[in-house]
């Protein structure tokens, strides 16, 4: 195996975005080619550093449940704003603007509240992931 | 020293390795083989996802760095990983003490 297809397996493996992909395929070959210098062959370099596949697995990131659910909270609460504002709009077209305006900070408010509970349950799940793993098990 | 036994002590390692000058990966590599007298000849392949998972975690940085041609990614320790490397060197000594205390009375 040379060095080029041991990279080129390791791409493969690699369940990573392509900016990190990029980089980690850059670090590794300037390691197995200094590496395959100091050793004398690339073959000893190559297996110093293990398979692909285990070496893929170990740059594997954790998936992340807490920040999707909070980007997935957030769309929510735009298009329900959203959904209310026409609401608003089209059925009561003779309220006034402090009307209009009160609504809308009673609303903001309970978005408010809404967030900081997203915030609170997002630390609470950082400080205990194990909790976490247990629940998206 | 097996891989199991690494496991859990490899962050430490690797930060104190980096306490004095930033240093890319390979170098790294034997820095810590030199550092130990030979005791720590790790899997090279279980370094770079470790650096990388500590750079996530703010305690690292890198950048890339040319020297004689060759463009290489050196990692240092930032202020938040000075913090934690003392954190952990702390932690570290209790055991390794608690350790001896038990190994001496055996």
């Amino acid at each position: 195996v040379t060095i080029e297809g041991y990279l080129a397996e390791l791409r493969q493996c690699l369940r990573l975005g392509p900016l990190a992909k990029r980089r980690i395929l850059r670090e590794v070959d300037e390691h197995l080619r200094q590496a395959a210098r100091r050793d004398e062959g690339e073959e000893r370099a190559i297996a110093s550093f293990g398979s692909p596949a285990e070496v893929a697995a170990r740059f594997a990131r954790p998936r992340r449940y807490v920040p999707r659910a909070a980007g997935a909270s957030l769309v929510a609460v735009l298009a329900v704003t959203a959904i209310v504002a026409s609401v608003i709009g089209i059925r009561s077209p003779d309220l006034t603007q402090t009307q209009v305006t009160r609504i809308v900070r009673a609303y903001c408010g309970g978005v408010n509240a809404k967030a900081i509970c997203v915030r609170v349950n997002l630390r609470y799940f950082r400080e205990h992931p194990e909790l976490l793993n247990r629940y998206t098990r | 020293v097996s891989r199991e036994e690494l496991k859990g002590h490899l962050d430490l390692l690797l930060l104190a390795t980096l306490r004095e000058r930033e240093l890319h990966g390979y170098a790294l590599i034997e820095e810590l083989k030199r550092g130990s007298g030979g005791t720590f000849d790790l899997p090279e392949g279980t370094i770079y996802p470790a650096l990388h998972r500590l750079e996530r975690g703010g305690v690292l940085s890198s950048r890339w760095s040319s020297a004689s041609g060759r463009r290489r990614r050196v990692y240092k320790l930032t202020r938040k990983g000075a913090a934690a490397l003392d954190v952990r060197r702390l932690a570290w000594r209790q055991f390794s003490r608690g350790v001896d205390l038990v190994v001496q009375e055996a």
